[in-house]
Parts: C-alpha cells; structure tokens; sequence
C-alpha cells in the first residue's frame, strides 16, 4: 500500500509531505527522482511508475505540480495512479484551480483532505460531495470570517450522513427550495487525418456530466433515444447495472451537486465539422508553407474557438507565417499558434508563409502534426440523444434542464 | 461583485489573488516561525493554538524537524474543538515513533474519546492510536480494534478495519490469531463500505487465509458490485485467487486450452480464430505463450528459477484432476458473472482487476469481451494509458487475434508520452493481419516522417517485425525501406545527425530481418544495399551492411562476382573507417576468402594480406587484437603449404577455418522463454521483476476445508498436503515446492539456486530496505526477501549482458 505522497512544485521544491504508514519515507526520495527527471529528461517525466532504488514510485502530473507515491511492496499500480488523479482532481476542486501558490497557501486544506481521502495508505472517502461535508471548501465569506473573528473552523464536527447509509455518495436528507437538475453532454471528437488527408480515425470520447439539487431520496431514470450508438461505456458507482444490461437504461440516486455520470465512447464516426488542407512545398533551403481550414459539413451551431497549433522542426532555423484571418503568434520554443476563432463568411481563412531550413539542407524530411481546436455549443456530434429524464416521486418546483457541446479532443492533422 | 467598480481585467485578477490569499494560512506557510510557537501551544484560546498547530505542520510540510514541541501537543489532544484535535492528531501520527514516552500520555484521552457519542470523534481516536506504533500499546489498540468493529456507525467500522493492517505491522505474533478473526468478522459485516476494507485488510495480514472467505463467498460476491472502487480491486483479486485455491483453473478456459484438456477444435469452432476471417490460424493463438503466461501466473520466484534453468518441463504441470469446469461449478459461474458488470467501472483499476479474472477464468468465446472495455481505458488518464497498455501488451501476445480487429486505437496520436508511442508500436506489430497491414503500413510510412526520430527509428524496427511475421507483404516493405535508407544517407550529412543515424541502422538492420527469412529472392535487394554502401556514412549502418557482405558472399550468381570489387573498396576505405567497421571489414574480408572461388582467389589474398597489415597497426588495441586472430587462423590459406610433413594438421586448421568462416547462418527466431508474466494490473507486470509481497495465484486446488476432508482422502496425496495446511493456516512456499519437484525432475538445479540466493541475500540489504522492528522471522519478510533476489538476479544478468 502506500507509505508516502509527496507534491513537488515546477521547480522540483518538495511543497508538502504526508506520511501515510509508520515506516517513514524520508524525503531524499524526491532529490533522487528530480535528479533523474533532469538528466533524463521527458521520457522519465511521462513514466508514470518507476522503480527507483529504495521505492517504487507513482508519478502524476497536473498543471506543474507532481503528485508522487511512495510504496515498497506489491499493490495495483493503477490503483496508485487512479488515486493522485482523484486527489488532484479534488483539490483543484477546492482551491479553485491548481499552482504552486493556492497548494502553499491552503496547506492545511490539502492536509486535513489527504488525512481524510486515505488512512494506513488505503483510500478511505474519495466521493467528493461527501469530502465537502467533511472539510469545508474555502470561500470567501469563510476566510472573511476567519479574518474579523480569528476563528473558523473548517472542519466539520459530526460525521456525514451518507457513510453509513446503502448510498455512500449522498447525504441521507439534503433539503433545497428548488429543486434542479441539469444533464450536459460533453463530447470530445479525436481524430487523424493522415498525410495524404485522408480521416483515418474519427471517435467521440463522450461524457454525460450531471448536476443535481434534489431534496430527500431521489430516483432517477436516463433513457437515451439511440444507446445503440454506444461502443464503450463506463458508469459512476451509482449507476445500477440491471437495467442497463436489460434495456439500456440509467437507473440511478444521484449524488449531491456535480458529478460524471457515465463516458462513453462512439467509434468509426465518418465526417468531421472542419477541414484542414496543409500544403507544404520545399526547396533550396526553404518551404513554402499553406494551411487552409474551413467547414466541412454544417453542424447547425457555429463552430468557435478554432486554434491550430504545431511544434516546429528542429531543422527550421526561422519562420514566417502570416494568416488572412486571425493571428499568428511563434514561441521561443518553436510552438506555433493560429488563433482563428470562428470562421468568417467571406473567405476561407489560410495560414501561409515560407519556412527557412538549416543551412545545408535542401528539403524538409521531418513533418509536424497540426492539433485542431474547436468548440461546437449546443451539439453533441455523435448524434447520441437523450430520451427522457424521469424521477420516480416529483418533488415540487423541478427544473430539468439539458445541454450539449463537442469540442476537439486529440484532433492530429499531419502535415 | 467587483463589476460594480468597471475594473479591468487585469485589476480584477490582482484583486482577487489578494483577496484569495486573505484568510488563507500562506502567512503561515512563507514564514513559520516568525512567532515563537511554545507560548502559543499552551494558550487558553482554540484559535491560538490552532495557529501554532498550523505553524508546526507547515515546517512539517517543508521538511523541517519539530519533534521538541511534543509534550506540548500532546496536551491539546484534550481539545474540545474539532480542528484542533484534527490538527493534533496529524502531529501525533507524524512523530509518534520518535517520542513513545510522551505518546504514552495521550493514550487515556484516545480511549476516553473511543466512548464518546459521536462517531466521527471515536474514528479519529481509533485511527490515531492504530496509527502510532509502539508495541506497548499494542494491546490496548487491539482492544479498542475490537471494540469498533461492532460499532453500530458504519464509518467507526470501516476505521477499524482500516486499523488492522497497522497492528499487523507490528508483527505481534501472539495478536495474529485475534487480529485475523477480526478480518473475518468484518468481512461478514452487511455494510458494503466495511467488506470493501476488510477486503484490503485480509490482502495484507493473511492472503492465504481461505479459510474466512469460504465462509461467505456468496456474500461476498454479491455485494461486490455495491463495494465502493477501492474496495472492490482487492476484493476481486480475492475472490479469485480463493476460487483458484479452492477449484483450480477452469477447464475451457483460455489458460488450460493447450494442455490437452480440450477437444480438438474448440476454439476453432466458436472462438477465437473466427473473430476475424483472417486465415492463418497460427496468428489467433500463441500456443507455446499462452502455456507460459498461465504457468508463470501460478509458480512463485523459486520455480520460475528451477524451471529456467531446465527449460524442457514447460508443459505438464496441470493435472486434470485440479481443474474444474464452467458447466458444473457454481462458485465460477458465480465469480464471473459478479465481476462482468464491473467492466463498466468508472475507476480504471477495478476495471482492470475484472479483466484479470474474466482473462484467467472465462471460458474461451467469452475471453474477447474484455477487449473493448480495457481499450476504453486507454482514453482515462496519460498515466494510466502506459500502465494498462503493458497490460494489453501480454494479452496480445499471448492471443494476437483478440485485438486485431481494433488496431486503429493503437494509432499514435502526436501527445502521446515516448514510452506510449512505443508501445503501441508494439501492439501493432503484434497484431497486424493480412488484411490490416496495408493500412498499418500506410500509418508507419506518416510515423517515419514523425520530428521525434528515435520514434522514427522504433517505427522502421516495426517494419521489420511485421514483415518478419506475415511473409507475404516483404516486398512492399523492402521498396519503402530501400527508398528510406537513400533518402536517409542524404539527410545523414547533416550536423544533427545522431537520431537520424539511429533511422539509418533501423531501416538497414529491418532489411536484414526480412532477408534473413529468403536471402535468394532478395538477391537484388542485397545488392542494391551493396552499392549504396559507397553513400551511407554511419559507422553501425555500414558496419551491419559489411557483415552481410560476409554472410552472403556466396550467394545466386552475381555477388560472388562482386567480391573483388566489394574488397577492394573496404580495403580502400579500411583506413578511414570507425573501429566498429573495420572488425566488421576483417571479419568479412575473412569470409570473402574462405568462400572464394578459384580464378578471384590470388586477387582476393592480396587484398586480404593487404587489410590484415593495416589492421596490424591500427590504434584501436581490439582491431589489432581481431587482426592477429584472423591472421594466425587464415594462415592455412595465405601460405602456401611447403612441406607434406604438416599437411595433416594444415588440414585440420583449414577445417576450423571453414568452420568459423565458412558457416551459413541459420534463420533464427529467439524464442522468449525468459520472458516473465506476473498477473495482470499487478506492479511486478509494470517493473518487471516481483516486487517484494508479489504472490502468484495459489496453486491450484491447494485449499480444502474440513468437511470435504473424508470423501477426498482416498483420491490422491496432495489432500494430505492440503490440509496440512490448514493447519498451518498459511498456504505458501512449502507447498509450492514439493509440487514442482516432479516436474523440475533434476534436483540439483533446486539446489544451486539455493546457494545463489544465500549469497545475494547480504546485497539486497542496502538496495531495498524493509524497514521493520525484526520482531520474527514472518513468513511474508521471508516471501519479499526472495522476491527481492530474484529481482537482484535479473538485474545481475541483464547487466552482465
């Protein structure tokens, strides 16, 4: 099990320890791991599980700060890894995103929410909604409180009412005036479009994203009108498997406020919204670079938020790029932006310029992949579509409210 | 609220950050010590004390070292305030072991608070005092263990069980009994939320206790899907490794396919060869793998020791007596078909634990519906995508055609890590099918041009790989990778040049591979790499390139032709040569000789005699090393035989010559037999070596209860064994042993291992510390220890190689 998680800012600085067991980690670990994540550089910083001398390690990285895990003995590893991710998605949870400076600041917070989520290196309330009845998130009217009196308490005295009911993930009574429910599609097209343009992958990784103020013990039914679409799902743990297996229906008591229902995945998808036409053309020492992006097929929602981004080669000594529509901006680091937003109707926005290549080399041998970004509101492309939302006792005043969007996932297009 | 006053964008951030950190502790944490901290502890205000407590836990945070301030803390476990006895409690559990004097004295507040009223309150007490470890205190923590585990809250039984695991860690042999009756009454508690801790509790204090799960294995199943996640991945791994102790392996299962059990054409009939009509029929299955992977998942480190060191007692361990079948046991029906719905998990690590079962356990057909459900995974995290590929990894191995007609999610996509990348390489080279490959090709030929080349250079050797397994596309590969080497020896003379080397020797060593199968067909091909020789400038490359000049010297009618020409040219060159070329241009020009035929022999010795003086006073110690080998050897043929009186043994050289040059190279494929399988989702399948407290499933059938004993007496000797130990309560390495001593039939090798182990046991100290008070010899430090050097001694090899 785990003995140790360590969070290890963008500079390497151990910010914060916790032991979990009684067998000490010391904290020389992390010096050996920064060490070796310098001198071996990316390829040991993606290596999510690594066996350094003393320990086996588990790494995670958000946004900069590196979760890290310590354990000597045989254990899941995805258990480890799904884990960090849980604690990193429930402190930016709390501190409203992360950095360095919001983990130093609440420390006690990620304490007090560590000591809780795992005990003897076992995780013990990982269920969010439950951990906010245990340790009040920061807000403001709490740290204005605690400035005037001096004296907040963020932890709560009594236990939470869901752990020992047969819902674990829900308070047993919340009581709301209104009661609300709201169900977002949330998809992410992931594509690849080859060197000869031709679509080679096309899949909508989907997410059905919920949020719920019911008072009392509500019981929820989701139907889809189309659940044949589904390739892969995989569901919350409140989501009873019967009635899927039977007649795919969502049949569930939902937790209290924000949460993931289910993923799901939808394969072979044939058409995609945007085209990108790369056209690269080199010779003596330079290349002529044109990109033109422009819709495909209308999806009946504007398309916003069109990004085009790709790395330069190594062997590109300068670049000059210039778009009819929308800016271009070049990093140090060779990073390559072509903000569009949406598309105008007038013209068909390109991107072209001249790439000079290093002296002594007369073409291009290496090609970049363009990453497509977009963001369709209102849609969800895979064409998957809710049926009905059905509660089994209406309370009164409910508001039942859906939504969709699609945005771009891994979305490579090879120039 | 800040809209009123119209400030900017800029402002509002400024303002806000100010006023985030308002009310925060990052005073706290910048400057720790900027008050004196001892007067603050015994203050009479919570909210002082509170701010010391802070104080000391953010210098904790940063690595400082403030034990001194422990009598003063442990004062305030006294609080009624529930921060402060949070705060205190962190503290307490971080220092315990150092103070144990001054822990002493917080005991009576913990057993006070273990009687209060509300539950939350006796959870922490029950955590903190599980949590320091002193052996003083042992039995009083057991008492209160015990006492909570009856605790009418859920939450205060769940804390108890979580509890266990530390008084274990003490290694209080006289506590072992009562603390693994606690697991079993835990594990009959109703509350899902308790079973799923006792669960992780029973995987660590007594695995092999089977005796506790029998008692409710229903139970237990039904209540897995309700378990909370965490729970339910070692209580899956439970479940099976009891039903595997208990029942043995499932006879149409995909791991006991191959041991004859089957009737012929099973699997032809319904499984898995008809996934995709793809043909050959060798590609759906891995027989001599499948075997390996199932018997690596069963023998522990000492058998998988003896058996490599006698390689040819690799079938037959499975006797069809401790097997069952699908039709007729309940237990298995019920095991898979509780862990079906948990496929659909949301948590990655569940989802994996259920397709280790379904992979063990499933009847073949229904082996293919853990495909689609662990491809989902890859889409979760990019650090759980790497550890389940390694997973996917030695599925496809063993049966290629469960994931080959999914081959487009092994596509690259340009944000995956290396290793990732990698891969999936891999995965595709695997699977690649007939009726795949044309498009797996066309990816490849995008992935070469990839800005990453040591990505480039993997992609080329996946080439290779391919066109090694399925012999009927090698032409198409061979024009890609002719044209490649051409393109590559142009862009080699640049200055960044050491990755694209890297493409260069890849597309020149997969050529290798693909003519190795049939070196006539591709007489051209060779050939062709030959002339280009004069343009290629990579030292490895040209050196794999003269190698071949020497393998295939005598080769169809127009190299042999060649030779001379070739010759020349490499001695011509041998001057300006990297010392790795020019052993490759003896050894070759060696080869020419021996070979050559009559009319090109006077011209060939010149040349021959020519490079060996050059190679006489090259710098490099090993060329004149290798020159004087060669040169002593070939004498034979260099010199004339003047007298008949040695021309018996002048035979005898001439014969070793032929034999050491002369020989043709046979095709060979390295056969994987050291290839090691640990379970699947396990961490030793990641690391590659077991980790120490890895097990292997139980042998199969080694658990038998009491009421059984009479009927299955008479059956065969290992009842004896099995209950044996129940006794002992503990089924582990005695057992394992005296089963494989039959099949590793010579002893001696059981015994020289013995005496490996013995000496490497003083090196594994410093490497891997278990840092225990060494109050017995447990048999689980005994276990890890032999983990530990069976690691040790891969490590020793792979670095001696």
């Amino acid at each position: 099990m785990l003995q140790c998680i360590f969070l290890l800012s963008d500079s390497g600085e151990v910010m914060l320890e916790k032991q979990l067991t009684g067998h000490r980690v010391d904290r020389s670990i992390c010096a050996w791991f920064w060490d070796q994540s310098i001198s071996q550089g990316d390829s040991f910083k993606s290596l999510p599980v690594i066996a350094s001398p003393t320990h086996y390690l588990f790494q995670i990285v958000r946004d900069g700060i590196t979760f890290l895990a310590c354990s000597q003995v045989e254990m899941p590893p995805l258990m480890a890894i799904e884990f960090l991710c849980r604690v990193a998605d429930v402190m930016s949870d709390y501190l409203g995103g992360l950095n360095e400076d919001l983990v130093k600041d609440n420390f006690i917070i990620v304490y007090e929410l560590l000591d809780e989520m795992i005990d003897n290196g076992f995780p013990l309330t990982t269920e969010p909604s439950i951990l906010r009845e245990m340790i009040a998130p920061p807000n403001l009217v709490s740290k204005m409180l605690s400035v005037v009196t001096g004296n907040a308490s963020n932890v709560s005295d009594t236990l939470p009412s869901g752990t020992g009911s047969c819902v674990p993930w829900r308070p047993t009574d919340p009581k709301y005036s209104s009661n609300e429910v709201y169900v977002d599609l949330v998809e992410e097209m992931d594509a690849i479009v080859n060197r000869d343009g031709e679509l080679v992958k096309c899949e909508i990784y989907g997410e059905v994203q919920m949020s719920s103020q019911l008072s009392g013990f509500p019981d929820l039914t989701l139907s889809f009108a189309n659940p044949s679409v589904l390739e892969d799902v995989r569901f919350h743990p409140c989501v009873r498997f019967r009635p899927w297996e039977s007649h795919q229906v969502l049949s569930f008591v939902p937790p209290d406020g924000q949460f993931k229902l289910m993923s799901y995945r939808v394969k072979k998808l044939k058409n995609t919204p945007l085209y990108v036409k790369p056209q690269v053309t080199s010779d003596s020492g330079t290349c002529r670079v044109s990109v033109l992006v422009g819709v495909r097929s209308e999806p009946g929602k504007t398309i916003e938020s069109i990004t085009l981004s790709f790395q330069l080669p190594h062997c590109v000594s300068s670049a000059d790029l210039s778009s009819n529509h929308g800016t271009v901006t070049i990093l140090s680091n060779k990073t390559c932006t072509w903000t569009i937003g949406r598309i105008p109707k007038d013209k068909t926005p390109c991107l072209s310029g001249t790439l000079v290549l290093e002296t002594g080399l007369e073409r291009l041998y290496v090609f970049p992949t363009l990453k497509l970004g977009f963001k369709i509101m209102g849609i969800a492309l895979s064409g998957l579509r809710i049926e009905k939302l059905d509660l089994q006792t209406i309370p009164p005043r409910l508001y039942k409210g859906f939504r969709a969007q699609t945005r771009a996932g891994e979305f490579d297009v090879r120039l | 609220m800040f809209n009123q006053f119209g400030s900017t964008a800029e402002t509002l951030s400024k303002a806000s950050a100010v006023v985030l950190r308002i009310g925060t502790d990052a005073h706290l944490y910048d400057d720790p010590e900027d008050v004196s901290i001892a007067p603050l502890l015994d203050s009479k205000f919570e909210s002082e004390k509170c701010e010391a407590l802070k104080r000391l836990l953010a210098l904790i945070a940063q690595g400082f070292d403030v034990p001194n301030f422990f009598p003063q803390v442990v004062k305030n476990v006294a609080s009624q305030s529930p921060e402060v006895k949070k705060l205190v409690y962190l503290y307490l559990l971080h220092y315990a072991e150092k103070r144990p004097n001054e822990a002493l004295l917080s005991i009576n507040y913990f057993q006070k608070d273990l009687g209060d009223p509300n539950p939350l309150v006796r959870a922490w007490a029950l955590r903190t005092m599980a949590g320091i470890r002193l052996h003083v205190i042992a039995p009083l923590a057991l008492a209160a263990v015990s006492k909570c585990a009856r605790d009418p809250a859920v939450y205060v039984r769940r804390c108890a069980a979580n509890a266990l695991p530390k008084l274990h860690d003490l290694r209080l042999e006289e506590h072992a009994p009562a603390i693994e009756e606690l697991v079993g009454i835990l594990l009959n508690d109703h509350s899902p939320g308790v079973v799923g801790a006792a669960a992780a509790a029973f995987t660590s204090i007594c695995p092999n206790n089977f005796k506790l799960i029998r008692k409710n294995y229903k139970k237990l199943c039904q209540i897995l899907p309700d378990v909370e996640e965490w729970g339910q991945i070692l209580l899956i791994g439970t479940l099976l490794r009891y039903v595997v102790a208990r029942h043995g392996l499932v006879r149409e299962s995909l791991m006991l396919s191959l041991h004859g059990l089957n009737n012929n054409g099973f699997y032809e009939k319904d499984g898995l060869a008809s996934v995709k009509g793809d043909g050959d029929k060798s590609d759906s299955f891995d027989a001599d793998l499948v075997s390996l992977v199932s018997k690596s998942y069963i023998e522990g480190p000492d058998e998988y020791l003896s058996r490599s060191n006698c390689p040819d007692t690799v079938s037959s361990a499975f006797d069809s007596e401790k097997t069952t079948s699908i039709a007729h046991n309940e237990d298995v029906k019920i095991l898979l078909q509780c862990t079906s719905p948990l496929l659909w998990s949301n948590n990655s690590a569940v989802v994996l634990a259920a397709t280790g079962v379904q992979w063990i356990m499933a009847p073949l057909e229904d082996v293919k519906k853990i495909v689609k459900p662990i491809l989902f995974l890859l889409r979760s995290s990019t650090a759980s995508k790497y550890v389940v590929l390694c997973n996917i990894l030695v599925f496809a191995k063993a049966v290629p055609s469960l994931f080959a007609p999914h081959f487009e999610d092994f596509f690259i996509c340009s944000s995956d890590a290396y290793q990732v990348k990698a891969h999936k390489l891999e995965m595709l080279s695997l699977i690649a099918t007939t009726s795949s490959i044309s498009s797996i090709l066309r990816e490849f030929e995008d992935y070469i041009k990839d800005p990453d080349r040591r990505f480039a250079a993997d992609t080329v050797a996946a080439i290779g790989l391919c066109a090694k397994r399925l012999p009927t596309i090698p032409t198409t590969c061979l024009d890609g990778l002719l044209a490649l080497v051409k393109q590559e020896s142009f862009a080699g003379d640049l200055a960044s040049v050491d990755e694209e080397a890297g493409v260069l020797v890849q597309a020149v060593m997969s050529i290798q591979t693909i003519i190795e199968r049939d070196p006539i067909t591709h007489e051209k091909v060779i050939i062709q790499l030959f002339r280009s020789l004069d343009s290629i400038k990579v030292a490895a490359a040209r050196a794999t390139i003269i190698w071949m000049v020497g393998v295939y010297c005598s080769l169809g009618h127009i190299i042999p032709r060649m030779l001379t020409t070739i010759t020349k040219y490499l001695a011509w060159s041998f001057k300006s040569e990297a010392s790795e070329t020019k052993l490759q241009i003896l050894n070759t020009s060696a080869k020419v000789l021996v070979s050559a035929e009559a009319d090109d022999f006077q011209m060939l010795k010149r040349i021959v005699v020519y490079v060996l003086e050059l190679g006489e006073c090259d710098i490099s110690y090993d060329v004149r090393d290798r020159t004087r080998f060669l040169k002593k050897r070939l004498s034979c043929k260099l010199e004339p035989p003047e007298e008949d009186t040695v021309a018996s043994q002048e035979n005898i050289a001439a014969h070793v010559v032929e034999h050491v040059f002369g020989r043709k190279l046979k095709s060979s494929s390295p056969l994987s037999v050291h290839n090691r399988f640990y379970l699947p989702g396990s961490l030793s399948q990641i690391v590659l070596h077991a980790a120490p407290g890895y097990e292997p499933l139980p042998k199969p059938c080694s658990f038998v209860f009491e009421e059984e004993e009479d009927d299955q007496l008479s059956e065969s000797g290992r009842q004896r064994e099995a209950t044996a130990d129940l006794n002992g309560s503990e089924t582990g390495d005695e057992d394992g042993s005296s089963e494989y001593d039959t099949e590793s039939s010579n002893g001696s090798d059981l015994s020289s291992d013995g005496d490996e182990k013995t000496t490497t046991n003083d090196a594994a100290d410093p490497l891997i510390q278990i840092s225990e008070i060494d109050v017995s010899g447990d048999q689980e430090e005994v276990r890890s220890k032999k983990a530990l050097d069976l690691w040790l001694d891969d490590f020793d090899k792979s670095g001696s190689k």
